[in-house]
């Protein structure tokens, strides 16, 4: 067989889902309607974040988790954080508010700078400020040297969106010490760490769909509606399965195990 | 043309067929020229990413520079890490380049291991500190998170529990099984169609913040 063992649907999935959004596009082209996207609470609020910000004359932080770009299980994440930052850059560079990124991987301090660089050019202000300090490789380190730098700049806001290993709890409860407003995300195992401590957050496929909503670009938002057809069909095929499990016929998921 | 390579097209082009190269390879390992092509690719990354840490450590001196200079809050923390950058690529170069040398090992041993377990104690103590903020009701979702973390913490973690009540570890390891896989799967395969979308709108140029 010339597809890989065990990758048979991944493959099909994959396929079906760029059909979908091809399809969405395809009706986007004829004008015909398409179905109203809800905005997360989490990325609706970050003008009001920023405004805040200004209000108070204090700093905006933002981190994009404590893991750099060789772990390939975190890039998508680290991209949807990077569509994020650039947003806030901009929101930033509009509204006259300072904004700092940290970051503990010299391979995402690079991006990050172009980042806030983009959102400062979408304002209109290339030459506004941009201040992306790195850290320390060390994670502990590095969240050490953050959190303190929360408290020493007294941030209003403490924007938090990416993987983290070990950082989101002593990062999100820092911020709030430092009488910051938090909005995390995450889409992994540390999401435990970004409830207790964030006053916002962007959970799970949020992430993903938030560089895509603020955009506000006609062909994201039906590359959005597309992937949640995906899910949708996914979740058909879910209860499917839950029902034929129960009642002894495992040909489904023998046919999804391929 | 000097105008088309300062363009955005030129990466864009290169991010898709660098994509492509990686996802065939998972779902056609066997086609001819795939695997090496990833291979290729998997050494070329690890060679950018080696040239990025240039600029970030010459962000790092120079800041820690300027505020030594200023006299800013605290800049003796940033006069000893520039000492320590000096001083240990100091051993290195002159330990023949060796990271074996008996100076160089006294430096990882004796300061950068010790300062580490140091960190680690600090930071443990504040990660003991956090959770008593989860146990706050503050809301709806906080009172359902609370309640859940004080059943499985009694039920499956904590000894004491069963001790307690023969209940809690039936029902903390019923919430393991059950909701807690249940809800880490369907997140898992959400999740999975994002990073594919996304994968998608990067190939396609549109995600900014990437391709600034």
């Amino acid at each position: 067989m010339i597809i890989a063992q065990g990758q048979t649907v991944p493959f099909i999935v994959m396929i079906a889902t760029f059909g979908f959004v091809l399809f969405w596009q395809w009706r986007a082209k004829q004008g015909k309607k398409l179905p109203e996207l809800r905005i997360p609470a989490g990325v609706k609020v970050i003008p009001q974040l920023v405004g805040r910000a200004v209000e108070m004359d204090r700093p905006v932080h933002f981190c994009s988790g404590d893991t750099g770009l060789n772990y390939a299980f975190t890039t998508a994440l680290n991209a949807a954080a990077w569509s994020i930052l650039s947003y806030l850059a901009k929101t930033c560079a509009e509204l006259g508010a300072t904004l700092y990124v940290t970051t503990n991987s010299p391979d995402k301090y690079l991006i990050e700078s172009e980042s806030v660089h983009a959102g400062n050019v979408l304002a209109g202000k290339p030459n506004y400020p941009i201040d992306v300090e790195y850290l320390s490789p060390d994670a502990w380190a590095y969240q050490a040297k953050a959190v303190s730098l929360m408290k020493e700049r007294k941030i209003a806001v403490n924007v938090m969106v990416g993987f983290f290993y070990i950082a989101h709890m002593s990062m999100g409860q820092g911020g709030r010490e430092a009488g910051a407003i938090g909005l995390g995300g995450t889409d992994g195992g540390d999401i435990h760490g970004i409830i207790p401590t964030c006053d916002y957050a962007l959970l799970g496929v949020e992430n993903y769909a938030a560089g895509a909503i603020l955009s506000g670009d006609t062909q994201l938002k039906t590359a959005l509606i597309g992937q949640d057809t995906m899910e949708y069909v996914i979740l058909g095929i879910t209860i499917l399965g839950i029902i034929l499990a129960s009642l002894g016929i495992p040909q489904l998921s023998q046919l999804l195990s391929n | 043309m000097t105008a088309y390579l300062k363009s955005r097209q030129p990466v864009i082009y290169l991010l898709a067929f660098c994509t492509l190269v990686c996802l065939l390879q998972v779902f056609f390992p066997q086609v001819p020229g795939l695997t090496p092509a990833y291979g290729y690719l998997s050494s070329w990354m690890s060679i950018l990413i080696g040239f990025v840490y240039i600029p970030s450590t010459i962000s790092l001196i120079v800041r820690s520079a300027k505020s030594v200079q200023k006299r800013k809050e605290r800049w003796y923390v940033d006069a000893i890490i520039l000492a320590m950058m000096i001083i240990t690529a100091g051993v290195y170069l002159s330990g023949g380049q060796s990271m074996s040398s008996t100076q160089y090992r006294w430096i990882f041993n004796i300061l950068y291991t010790a300062c580490q377990s140091a960190v680690w104690g600090i930071m443990a103590l504040w990660l003991v500190y956090i959770p008593t903020q989860t146990f706050l009701f503050k809301n709806v979702d906080m009172a359902l998170f609370t309640i859940t973390a004080v059943i499985t913490a009694l039920g499956v973690h904590a000894p004491v529990g069963t001790a307690i009540w023969g209940g809690f570890p039936i029902i903390g390891q019923w919430i393991v099984n059950y909701p807690d896989k249940g809800v880490s799967y369907a997140t898992g395969v959400l999740t999975g169609v994002g990073v594919l979308l996304t994968g998608l709108r990067m190939i396609r140029g549109q995600e900014k913040g990437v391709i600034a």
